[in-house]
């Protein structure tokens, strides 16, 4: 098969998947955009000297996103480490957040009383620091096993366990105010 | 089992129900353990929020873009590939290792110079020792011309690729 070929049937496939991990992980439409090219010119580039299985490739392809994340992180943090800029405008500890996940028109068109959850849900995510999103949104949302986030990003099992208690943990501290019962904090 | 092993199997069973021994162990627990009910609800209600949530349209001109600056990046690696291959796929023989090989081939041949008395100038038949002598140089003269060739492997291509579908 043709390097072109495979590439195109690979981004045919998994463009969507990649494109929203990104928006998960990013919570920035800019960035999730830089994110996404250079996650699809790695793959190409690595198509040039890897054997590829197309049909099991997502978890390689999640874990090249997983990186670059990783690496995008790293460098943000050295490049505020020498700006003196202030900190995020919503006083999050994730990135900025432009658009929250849920817009109106999503949930318009649903329960009106939901909108402010849907919306609140998605501020405490922006809001888990960026490696609690990481794995959360790998387990959660891209429905990964521990042990394989663990393989992805190089990290032990266990590891990935105590992240993904306290993501939730956190999660449900900042949206206890919007369930009913209103205990929950009690319990965190 | 306690509320910490409890909140594990919660937690990890990621929207999907683990094997009936287990859930009936959460039910029975949450039954009279209020802060293990509370989380089980907070888990099962953020992940249908979850559930719920719009799938990311990605937007065109980013489709568009990426598409064609990966193409273009695959172009470019395949003429950087060929470009890299192009009369370089057989490796060349050092030139001192030539050198050895000329002066074996010509100590060879020179070798033959004995055998020319008994090449049959004289009318006499070549005895069977003669024509093994003859056999053997002439097989190690033509080895010698040859071993630059036979030595000569393909490149290691590196960039060579393989595609499993």
């Amino acid at each position: 098969m043709n390097n072109s070929t495979v590439f195109d049937e690979l981004y045919g496939r998994y463009k969507s998947s990649l494109y929203s991990l990104a928006c998960y992980l990013t919570r920035n439409q800019k960035e999730a955009e830089d994110l996404f090219q250079d996650t699809w010119l790695r793959i190409a580039k690595h198509l040039a000297h890897q054997t590829i299985d197309i049909d099991n490739c997502k978890t390689w392809m999640m874990t090249i996103t997983s990186n670059l994340y990783r690496d995008w992180l790293r460098k943000k943090r050295v490049r505020k480490s020498f700006s003196f800029q202030k900190s995020n405008p919503d006083g999050q500890t994730g990135t900025y957040l432009e658009k929250p996940m849920w817009g109106e028109k999503a949930c318009l068109e649903n329960d009106p009383k939901h909108l402010e959850v849907k919306m609140a849900l998605s501020k405490a995510l922006a809001g888990l620091p960026p490696k609690q999103r990481l794995i959360f949104v790998l387990k959660e949302i891209e429905g990964y096993k521990y042990s394989e986030i663990g393989e992805m990003l190089s990290v032990p099992e266990g590891t990935v366990k105590s992240v993904m208690h306290r993501a939730i943990r956190k999660l449900r501290k900042d949206l206890w105010v919007y369930n009913p019962k209103k205990a929950i904090i009690a319990s965190v | 089992m306690k509320c910490k092993d409890i909140e594990r199997l919660v937690i990890k069973s990621s929207g999907k129900l683990p094997d009936s021994k287990q859930l009936e162990t959460i039910h029975l627990h949450v039954e009279h353990c209020n802060k293990c009910s509370r989380l089980k609800e907070d888990v099962e209600s953020l992940r249908s929020l979850l559930r719920q949530r719009p799938t990311l349209v990605l937007p065109e001109d980013l489709d568009k873009k990426t598409y064609q600056k990966c193409v273009s990046e695959i172009q470019s690696l395949q003429k950087n590939k060929q470009r890299a291959g192009f009369g370089q796929h057989m490796q060349s023989i050092p030139i001192h290792m030539k050198a050895v090989f000329i002066s074996f081939l010509v100590l060879t041949v020179i070798w033959i110079f004995p055998f020319f008395k008994d090449f049959g100038f004289s009318g006499e038949p070549l005895s069977v020792s003669t024509i093994f002598g003859l056999f053997w140089i002439i097989q190690n003269a033509m080895m010698l011309l040859f071993a630059p060739l036979l030595i000569r492997r393909f490149r290691p291509n590196k960039l060579n690729t393989q595609f499993v579908n």
